[in-house]
């Protein structure tokens, strides 16, 4: 099992949270760690994210990247990044 | 109006849109959005009353799909906006440009179970490509400024916008007027339209690709009509001179004069496109996806094909195929610039031209018909109507009548929408057009009943062209409310209802993978179509024989207003080619045998 790891600053608006949690799940991931922090200062929500795949890709880089992709077209978010983009070992 | 007046929020949501250019909305009123339709009572904007929201919705798309313009839809809350949803999500699989206005209970009782109330925001989040719900009038300008941005920037789609009854009558001393204001809409500056062209370097790359190819094909998708992009397309085709073919949603990108076009590919595509994009050693892939229904099984779609993938969708890239040179923007800017890329490029290569030959070589004709598909033999031993011949007929005539008197073509004079099934894929099989405009059908989604609603819109956003809806008799018993609709604002709508009494495409697959057991696909009870028809004032009537197709298109083309000619065709039809599921495009099956 891999998990990874995203970062993202999103405009605090309503659905915002709702949006990037219907997206991960949608594209085929769950959540293992969701934190969310109001940073008053650039009016935004810095949000940490680690993620699974539900499934068996063919790829983990390729289909974190896809998450990646899709997460960003979301209006509300500002940037994503990937803190890790090599996946990590689960500890057993 | 001055500017000391005030105006409600439901006059200034009106007066907003037309200010963006809105001159037209369908709908259906109900309580929470009361307000909005009093102040339409009084407003230049013309309401399409639909006589279901899910039509409004498909007419909203039909209008956009037709014209180029924002189709905007309105519905009250609850009922009302859960009835726009599949139309949403029409738009969203088909990237239409869409908004959509939800009533909603006042704010104080949002949360509490009232009546008519649904949390459609949270409906919308699976179907938009954003959705806003209004909590204080002042945000209504942006919002709204900021939908329409979102719903035409970058990858079009819908949007929707909830405006809470007590927002709606609520008052406000400002005139909100577009031209005067410097709207900020962000956070709205989506991804892609910030994604900077791509660099010179993949530009050559991927002319570099083309010209050390032996076996290219450019496969071409929805993405070029909604650029805008058929003559950027067309002069690279000419440069090119290669094989090429394309999806759903791509037909009409292609000019009928093309001559290396070698029909839709996927499922129901044609012989030689499938063959041709199993064998090609390259795949110029031009505002496409890579849908299911196109690539077949994904692991063996194309094995030998290197891919130029040019969208402008970001997340399309990598998604389904991965792609060797990437050309990400919008194709009005990167076909020309690929084009220049060009001027070396080879056309007497010759190992390109026995390719080209190979693969057009493979192309049937109809008789005198552009189409790229033959007809097959019937099933049927009777002098019964064989609906690809009929469909071909058609075209031929819609080609004819969309002549000028001088011999050149007016472009956009017709309009063919499709509901979903076997009539589909025949219509897409043995049809030619010569504009993406010319063809709307459900193509992503596949919806039912998306046809006569469909054609409502384009209609309406072309009152003096052609528009047909071809329709299956189960796809037609789903929007059949729209008839009222046609009758209220008498519009020349001619539907083509392809009747075998049966849910046809679901019974071609019991037919073929589940033993012939055919489970709830009868539909051999339907109601007789011309009485319905004409209970909506719609002249109608019905043809069973081979030797009446021709009069019976004519008088039905010619007819001034609706008119429903209803086509009795054998229940045991089939489609053909079809690639059956889990299998790669060359596995086409030919027929039942």
């Amino acid at each position: 099992m891999y998990q990874h790891t995203i970062e993202i600053a999103a405009y605090n608006q309503p659905t915002v949270l709702e949006r990037l949690l219907q997206v991960t799940r949608y594209r085929g991931f769950s959540v293992i760690n969701f934190s969310v922090l109001s940073n008053k200062q650039k009016q935004q929500l810095d949000i940490e994210l680690t993620v699974q795949s539900t499934g068996k890709p063919i790829s983990e880089e390729l289909n974190i990247q896809r998450l990646y992709n899709q997460l960003n077209k979301l209006f509300d978010i500002k940037h994503v990044n990937l803190v890790a983009l090599v996946a990590q070992q689960k500890q057993a | 109006m001055s500017s000391t007046q005030k105006q409600t929020g439901a006059a200034q949501t009106l007066a907003i849109l037309q200010q963006l250019g809105v001159t037209d909305i369908f709908g259906y009123p109900g309580g929470a959005i009361m307000p909005i339709y009093d102040a339409l009572y009084s407003s230049e904007i013309k309401h399409y009353l639909c006589r279901h929201e899910q039509g409004a919705a498909f007419a909203a798309v039909g209008y956009a799909r037709a014209s180029g313009k924002v189709g905007v839809c309105m519905a009250t809350s609850g009922p009302g906006a859960t009835n726009l949803i599949t139309g949403l999500a029409d738009a969203m699989a088909d990237s239409v440009a869409v908004v959509a206005i939800t009533g909603q209970v006042a704010t104080h009782a949002m949360g509490t179970d009232g009546f008519q109330e649904v949390d459609i925001i949270s409906l919308s989040l699976a179907c938009t490509k954003h959705s806003f719900q209004i909590r204080k009038l002042s945000d209504l300008p942006k919002t709204l400024t900021q939908a329409f941005h979102i719903a035409t920037s970058g990858r079009p789609g819908p949007v929707l916008i909830d405006i809470p009854k007590n927002i709606q009558i609520a008052e406000v001393n400002n005139h909100f007027a577009l031209s005067s204001s410097e709207p900020d809409i962000s956070p709205v500056i989506s991804s892609e339209s910030q994604q900077s062209i791509e660099s010179s370097a993949s530009f050559e790359q991927a002319a570099q690709l083309i010209k050390s190819s032996t076996q290219p094909v450019l496969y071409i998708g929805g993405g070029v009509g909604m650029a805008g992009a058929t003559d950027e397309l067309k002069n690279l085709m000419q440069r090119l001179k290669l094989p090429n073919l394309a999806t759903l949603k791509g037909l009409g990108a292609v000019p009928i004069d093309e001559p290396y076009y070698l029909g839709m590919l996927g499922m129901h595509g044609s012989h030689q496109a499938n063959l041709a994009i199993q064998e090609c050693d390259l795949m110029l892939v031009i505002g496409a996806r890579f849908d299911d229904r196109a690539t077949g099984k994904l692991n063996e779609f194309a094995p030998n094909a290197k891919v130029i993938h040019m969208d402008i969708d970001p997340a399309e890239i990598n998604k389904r195929r991965i792609a060797d040179v990437i050309l990400l923007g919008d194709l009005k800017i990167t076909l020309p610039q690929l084009f220049s890329r060009l001027s070396g490029f080879d056309t007497a290569n010759k190992k390109r031209i026995d390719w080209r030959e190979k693969c057009i070589s493979r192309n049937n004709s109809l008789e005198d018909s552009s189409s790229t598909t033959s007809v097959p033999e019937s099933t049927s031993e009777t002098t019964g109507i064989i609906a690809p011949k009929l469909l071909a007929n058609l075209s031929q005539l819609l080609a004819a009548n969309n002549s000028a008197a001088d011999g050149s073509q007016s472009i956009n004079n017709f309009h063919v929408t499709t509901d979903v099934g076997q009539h589909q894929m025949w219509a897409a099989q043995y049809m030619r057009f010569d504009h993406p405009e010319q063809f709307l059908s459900s193509s992503g989604l596949g919806t039912m009943g998306f046809g006569i609603p469909a054609a409502i819109g384009a209609q309406i956003s072309h009152p003096n062209a052609q528009v047909i809806s071809i329709s299956g008799d189960g796809s037609f018993m789903m929007n059949v409310q729209e008839l009222a609709t046609i009758k209220r604002y008498q519009l020349p709508v001619k539907i083509l209802l392809i009747d075998n009494s049966r849910l046809g495409l679901v019974r071609q697959w019991q037919q073929l993978f589940f033993e012939q057991r055919y489970s709830e696909t009868d539909l051999s009870d339907n109601p007789d179509f011309v009485t319905l028809a004409k209970a909506f004032d719609i002249e109608a009537t019905t043809i069973t024989q081979q030797s009446q197709v021709s009069d019976a298109l004519q008088n039905m083309l010619a007819h001034q207003g609706p008119y429903l000619l209803h086509v009795k065709i054998d229940a045991f039809e089939n489609v053909w080619p079809l690639v059956p599921p889990e299998t790669a495009n060359d596995k086409m099956i030919q027929s039942i045998n």
